[in-house]
């Protein structure tokens, strides 16, 4: 659990006429993550299996069908049955027809679509030669007499224009939805003048070419669209039919050929001689019995299995490995980076620490109770988020706990003493009547019980007086930072040994020691010399001169603006209370007080106020919780790097 | 009296003001950049995300100062 799935690095050499079986038997482990091998003049990279490139090109069939028909990839679980030579002939067979099917079908589609809308665009002309009263046997160019036909934005223009250029014209005008189509007759002769006057006028001309193809008019255009419609109607029909019919089909062949091709192409990360093959890789130590009692088995012990430890310098795939309560919070890890294989996995320190810092921000009853249902609610509609809305339902939980320990009930601290004793005779939970001061004068409210007031309470340190949570928050960080410097102290031990473990780690401890001891004694809590406490400090600095060097005394400071920097624990929940209250107490409460229309006015505020507040005070303590951790937290101990251990075997979609 | 209240009021706002603004330059590059990496490759949002918040610190230290200023006011 602190540490990633032990692995073991395993080398497989074996004749090549096992190759297949081998490969096959590796798949249905999904245990091993090959390493890839690195073609060299001594050894070459395998060959893929012969029947890789038939599968390819029914593989590429059948995803082309899938995508035209647009269905959608399931996964479907359950092993392919072997196939045999004749099976994947047939196969080939099939799939072409239904390939060669659906294209025919798709460009009977395209092509109908491509010719009802040139049959529209006609229809559209033809329309407008009716609205002029024209035919289109008249709209033949004579030798004596040339027309015009197109939209003007004003007639009386346009006469105005064509009147100084020919009195021998005849001018026929209709409305369509917003344009004035004209229809001008006139002497060829003129021909070059009067276009000349209808440009200067704006004419737009429309180029009635083509109609005569349809004397008939509209009426046979229109039975010619209604035939190509129903032409396209008839492929799209077929093309639902072989959706329907052979889905399963296709879904089932694409995943079994998609393995297959998985498969085939599996020679070219192995190395190969002209009658050896070797893979190397990894396989975690629980399998490793297992693996290999199979692999013998299947080649009849003529198979070399070595298998040793990891060597330091390796890069070893990590898989991390948690109980399933805890699994949700290695989406966080992710986020960061996955650990090296030598070092703690912090994902377990996540999942204490995380819904903490979280719950202590958002720390409201009221307000973890609404996040707790939506996040629940999400979890149905987002079956992708799954993780990180578990984490979340984890964090609202505990800030629903937190939420009693303040006090708080929608930014609520206190209510008026009438509804206290209401809710005391009606629902039996009677609260403590207290007297407050507010705003100078003291008035009596029926207070929630609670350990500590976020917005109120106070302490004393070093005389000064300062929130309570505000300290919690800091010394929370200091308990944390500590926890961070000793497990970077646990992993230097194994990595490099105590000397450097101590230097690197503790001596950051021991100028912490050295600044409490300063503080301490400066204050006068303990009577020990200000010297005894500059003494270990310097000790400190001395010794992360030499863990660190000189970066590491430049980075000195930022241990304890680290330390403080924990005190947004208490500074995020602060300004979600200050805007809760807000919304309570300055804009809800005083409206609902007026009573009538403004009661509702006042629900809306209120509803609205906290609905914002929530959306904040899920994004805030998230990010700041994250932050903590991966600025703070990690910093002190943690690596990363590490590279995912994607075994060679049937991919799993069930994450 | 009232004058050492508006001045110890004023201090507060000028220690969360000025810290907000730090922080909105700070993370305006930050963000920009993150975007740009985002554009490239989607999966950086996560990082991204974390690395726009990190000034985010300057701003709660402003809150933390404002608020014990306050205290002092009593």
């Amino acid at each position: 659990m602190l540490y990633t799935e032990r692995m073991s690095h395993v080398m497989i050499v074996a004749p090549k006429h096992y190759q297949e079986k081998v490969i096959d038997r590796l798949y249905e482990l999904g245990a091993c993550h090959i390493e890839d091998h690195q073609k060299s003049d001594q050894l070459d990279i395998g060959k893929p299996l012969e029947k890789g490139e038939k599968l390819a090109e029914i593989l590429v069939k059948i995803r082309a069908i899938i995508s035209y028909l647009g269905i959608e990839t399931a996964v479907s679980n359950g092993k392919a049955k072997e196939l045999t030579e004749k099976d994947y002939y047939e196969l080939g067979k099939k799939s072409k027809e239904l390939y060669l099917d659906v294209v025919k079908q798709l460009d009977a589609i395209k092509q109908s679509d491509q010719q009802i809308q040139e049959l529209a665009e006609k229809a559209k002309l033809l329309d407008i030669v009716t609205r002029l009263h024209l035919k289109v046997e008249t709209l033949k160019e004579t030798r004596a007499l040339a027309h015009a036909v197109g939209t003007v934005d004003s007639i009386e223009r346009l006469r105005g224009r064509l009147d100084t250029v020919t009195k021998r014209y005849e001018l026929s005008s209709a409305k369509d939805d917003k344009r004035n189509l004209v229809a001008i007759f006139f002497e060829q002769g003129k021909k070059d003048a009067v276009m000349q006057a209808l440009h200067e006028a704006g004419f737009a001309e429309i180029n009635l070419a083509g109609l005569e193809l349809f004397p008939q008019g509209a009426e046979k255009l229109q039975r010619k669209i209604a035939g190509l419609r129903q032409e396209r109607h008839a492929a799209e029909q077929r093309l639902q039919r072989i959706r329907q019919e052979h889905e399963s089909f296709l879904l089932r062949n694409e995943r079994m050929l998609a393995e297959e091709s998985k498969k085939a192409e599996a020679p070219l990360r192995f190395a190969a001689t002209g009658r050896s093959f070797m893979v190397k890789g990894w396989i975690p130590k629980r399998q490793l019995g297992h693996a290999i009692g199979e692999l013998n088995r299947i080649t009849g012990g003529k198979i070399h299995i070595e298998a040793e430890e990891p060597k330091p310098k390796e890069s070893v795939p990590i898989k991390l490995k948690h109980p399933a309560l805890m699994q949700p919070f290695e989406f966080l890890t992710r986020l960061y980076e996955l650990p090296n294989y030598k070092e703690i996995d912090p994902t377990v320190l996540m999942f204490f620490t995380f819904p903490l810092f979280f719950g202590i921000m958002l720390g409201d009853v009221g307000y973890g109770l609404v996040t707790l249902l939506l996040f629940l609610g999400l979890k149905r509609k987002i079956p992708e988020g799954k993780a990180l809305l578990n984490i979340l339902i984890f964090a609202s939980i505990v800030s629903i706990g937190f939420g009693f320990a303040f006090g708080e009930y929608f930014g609520f601290e206190h209510v008026a003493p009438e509804t206290g004793e209401k809710l005391c005779s009606n629902a039996g939970i009677c609260l403590h009547e207290e007297e407050i001061e507010h705003h100078g004068e003291t008035i009596t409210v029926a207070t929630f019980p609670r350990l500590l007031s976020r917005a109120e309470s106070r302490m004393d340190v070093f005389g000064y007086d300062v929130l309570s949570i505000l300290v919690i928050g800091a010394v929370i960080g200091f308990i944390h930072l500590n926890l961070g410097l000793l497990l970077g102290f646990w992993n230097a031990l194994h990595h490099h040994g105590f000397m450097h473990a101590f230097l690197e780690k503790i001596s950051w401890m021991i100028l912490e020691a050295g600044v409490i001891l300063i503080a301490v004694s400066a204050q006068g809590v303990f009577p020990i010399s200000i010297w005894a406490g500059t003494i270990v400090l310097l000790a400190g600095v001395i010794g992360i001169y030499f863990g660190d060097g000189i970066p590491g005394l430049v980075e000195m400071p930022a241990i304890f603006s680290n330390m403080l920097s924990y005190m947004r624990l208490g500074a995020v929940g602060l300004a979600s209370v200050g805007l809760a209250t807000v919304v309570n107490e300055n804009l809800a409460m005083p409206m609902m007080e007026r009573g009538g229309i403004f009661i509702i006015l006042g629900a809306l505020i209120f509803l609205f106020g906290h609905a914002i507040n929530i959306g904040l005070g899920v994004l805030g303590p998230f990010l700041h919780a994250v932050r903590l951790h991966y600025v703070e937290f990690f910093t002190k101990f943690y690596q990363g790097g590490g590279i995912e251990y994607t075994p060679f075997g049937r991919e799993h979609n069930d994450a | 009296m009232a004058a050492d209240v508006g001045l110890i009021a004023i201090g507060a706002g000028l220690a969360i003001g000025l810290s907000a603004i730090a922080t909105a330059i700070a993370e305006k590059a930050i963000g920009t950049a993150a975007i740009g990496a985002m554009a490239e490759k989607e999966q950086l949002f996560g990082k991204g995300l974390i690395l726009t918040v990190i000034p985010e610190t300057i701003v709660i230290f402003g809150l933390v100062v404002a608020i014990l200023i306050i205290g002092l006011a009593g």
